[in-house]
């Protein structure tokens, strides 16, 4: 690059480097030392206590239970959602007639906000008139009609399944870009050889799509983590404590509400417990997911 | 050159105008206070409030009023306002949550000589317009830091039309309770309706029962226990094993523990359910889901046989006022509260919007009247929740709640939910 360009990229990048630093840089960076700290956030004492907040954590039942209930959030709704989405990949790829209005009605979910989201999904599993239970008495399942989806034993999975509901459009949109890049004549030359969809699908679709289901699964872990609208909202601001997340924990933690806690040193160690463990999982997935890349 | 002088003179001049014309505190200019308000401005109630504003403003030239309606998150929005020294004189929001947040870290203002002083437009003293035992709930030590106004009170809700068409009468003690409830079953109608999805809801029959057979204090204090012995205390099991009853005999109406809130109080306005038991701003809530004919009634929590706890002992939810310490106008501020609790509003607010007011003399609400004889007869007074949520919130949201989920839902006997109580406190305490 020549001088003259090479001035000219600083004046041009300085700007959103400035602004990354300011509002994003330095709040992590000023989090790191309130998490050293007993401090509730009202006033200006804080009472630095090095690091027994990240001491505490570690002692923390109720930590242990949520960082579960994420780590469960993000596998089994993460093997759901890419199942799914492959699924509809193979299903919706290519052009034919209304395949543009089906992949459209999938990817819906991720135009409306999640505040109505969830009460659509409260709407669907209330247990009185709510649209799940009503259709399984409509198809005479009356047991399963009886069943409180939104109970203790169940609210965590039922919640999941409405995640998934949710993430499975977008997945389904970007391995679909992915797909579309694949040449045709590799197909054309496999039909040619007598392979059926399945068999196409699982030695040319899924093999090339590769890159993009492994940058699908690092975006994923980081959604997964960062669970809090949709859990939030569904509950009426009451969640319970089957379906917390870590964010949600955090939130309860330093900002009370009915509940006045306000451990904002306390939380920001949790918050930091959650940066280390998604840097940690999307740096292993990118390490053994990596591979050569496929030029066609 | 000069043109460029004029101009950058005038140019600092204007600005210096500005800065000063828009400064507060001009001399001759009028005061502002700042009141914070838990209230969203689309809350029915907030109407009322801006006249009383309005009202104050034109008796008091030289002070004006500038109103945030923050709703809930009020605690959340006054934080950096605090942090930057930019100070609201006012604030409002629950006891227990000022009291957690604010009463708690030195940062209210002892109101006890203003309470000394004149109500308006009377020789009384200010605090001998509360009625009994209000201003003593949430007191910090000797100090009143807290002006309560809406006062509200855990109950059972019952429809007084249906109670008299089965002949039945609202029972005093827990075996009359029962025994009505296996009536209601019988019947068919579920006794009890239930918003399972809301704890603190949940954890009302549990706490209530404590302080029925223990009285007031008992369940503040074994929370605070860091060795968990205090739950080995048999009142703790009596309590528990009474919920669990409740639960095995399928008094809650069935499927409450997926319940998304209003769907539990709905279920009662709507007759599915005989009884709730919830706080006395039920009325003002189901205003609008109220069917033809139905009359609010109520009764408190029946007494338990050989208990401490009497009938009349009430339990307080009080959304009240605080000053802020550090806040420059707190004379103003007091002047404005002692303005708010005038009788004419007082009974506004309790005729149009079914509220209880915490002043004397005040009219009663249409759909709380047997709640509010409670409260003008109250023998004892205790704060929200036995004052567990303001003193121990990460215990009661973390230990206590999710325990008391687990017996009120029929998943642990009452001797598996105090063993929990007393494992999980030592694990929370020795964290």
């Amino acid at each position: 690059m020549n001088t003259w360009l090479k001035r000219i990229v600083v004046p041009f990048l300085a700007p959103a480097a400035i602004l990354y630093l300011v509002f994003f840089v330095f709040p992590a960076v000023q989090s790191l030392w309130v998490s050293l700290h007993n401090w509730s956030g009202f006033t200006r004492d804080m009472t630095f206590i090095g690091v027994r907040n990240f001491t505490e954590a570690l002692k923390d039942k109720t930590f242990h239970r949520v960082l579960m209930q994420s780590l469960g959030l993000v596998f089994f709704g993460g093997i759901l959602t890419f199942c799914l989405s492959l699924f509809f990949t193979g299903l919706l790829g290519g052009k034919g007639r209304g395949k543009g209005f089906f992949r459209a009605v999938i990817f819906s979910p991720n135009v409306i906000t999640m505040v109505a989201l969830a009460t659509l999904w409260g709407f669907i599993y209330n247990p009185r008139f709510g649209l799940l239970n009503s259709l399984l008495r409509a198809l005479g399942l009356t047991r399963l009609a009886e069943v409180s989806w939104m109970g203790p034993d169940l609210v965590y999975w039922s919640i999941l399944a409405a995640v998934v509901w949710i993430y499975v459009g977008f997945y389904t949109v970007l391995f679909m870009a992915g797909a579309d890049k694949i040449p045709i004549a590799f197909y054309e030359a496999a039909k040619l050889e007598g392979a059926g969809n399945l068999r196409m699908f699982f030695t040319i679709t899924f093999p090339l799509l590769w890159d993009v289901i492994s940058m699908g699964i690092v975006y994923w872990i980081i959604d997964g983590f960062m669970q809090f609208e949709f859990y939030y909202a569904v509950s009426g601001s009451f969640p319970p404590i089957q379906i917390w997340t870590i964010p949600i924990y955090v939130v309860i933690l330093a900002f009370g509400k009915r509940t006045p806690i306000y451990r904002m040193g306390y939380a920001t160690a949790i918050a930091f417990y959650l940066l280390v463990i998604v840097t940690l999982l999307v740096t292993l997935s990118r390490k053994f997911l990596r591979r050569t890349a496929v030029e066609y | 050159m000069a043109r460029k002088l004029i101009f950058f003179t005038l140019l600092v001049s204007v600005l210096f105008l500005a800065v000063e014309l828009s400064a507060e505190d001009q001399k001759g200019g009028p005061v502002t206070i700042q009141y914070f308000s838990g209230w969203n401005e689309g809350e029915p109630y907030v109407p009322l409030f801006k006249k009383i504003i309005a009202d104050f403003e034109a008796a008091n030239p030289g002070i004006r009023v500038n109103a945030s309606w923050n709703g809930r998150e009020n605690l959340t929005k006054v934080r950096p306002m605090l942090l930057s020294g930019n100070v609201p004189e006012l604030m409002d929001q629950g006891a227990d949550e000022l009291t957690g947040a604010l009463v708690s870290q030195d940062l209210t203002y002892a109101l006890d000589k203003d309470l000394a002083l004149p109500a308006v437009g009377s020789k009384t003293a200010w605090k001998d317009t509360f009625k009994p035992g209000q201003l003593d709930a949430y007191k910090k030590g000797s100090e009143n830091h807290i002006v309560p106004w809406w006062i509200d009170t855990t109950v059972f809700y019952y429809n007084g039309k249906l109670f008299s068409q089965k002949g039945f009468s609202a029972p005093k003690t827990w075996d009359e309770f029962t025994t009505l409830c296996d009536k209601f079953k019988a019947n068919g109608l579920a006794p009890l309706a239930q918003d399972g999805g809301i704890n603190f809801y949940n954890v009302y029959y549990f706490r209530h029962l404590v302080q029925r057979i223990m009285g007031n204090g008992a369940l503040l204090k074994a929370c605070g226990d860091r060795t968990g012995s205090s739950w080995d205390d048999p009142g703790f099991l009596k309590a528990a094993k009474t919920v669990e009853q409740l639960a095995k005999k399928g008094f809650f109406i069935k499927g409450f523990e997926g319940y998304t809130f209003p769907a539990g109080q709905i279920d009662f306005v709507q007759g599915k359910a005989a009884m709730i038991l919830i706080s006395t701003w039920l009325p003002a809530e189901t205003k609008d889901s109220i069917p033809a004919g139905f009359e609010y009634r109520s009764f408190p929590v029946p007494t338990v046989a050989a208990g401490k706890g009497k009938a009349a002992d009430v339990e307080l939810y009080q959304w009240s006022f605080v000053v802020l310490k550090d806040a420059p106008h707190k004379a103003e501020a007091v002047q404005f509260l002692k303005f708010w609790t005038q009788k004419k509003y007082n009974d506004e607010m309790a005729i149009n919007h079914d509220a209880m007011i915490a002043i004397k003399g005040t009219a009663n609400p249409p759909s709380n009247p047997d709640a509010a004889k409670l409260m003008d007869i109250a023998s004892s007074t205790s704060r929200f929740n036995d004052g567990v949520n303001s003193a121990l919130p990460e215990y009661w949201q973390t230990v206590l709640l999710p325990a008391d989920d687990s017996l009120i839902f029929g998943k642990v006997s009452a001797e598996q939910f105090i063993a929990q109580l007393k494992k999980d406190s030592k694990a929370f305490w020795n964290k």
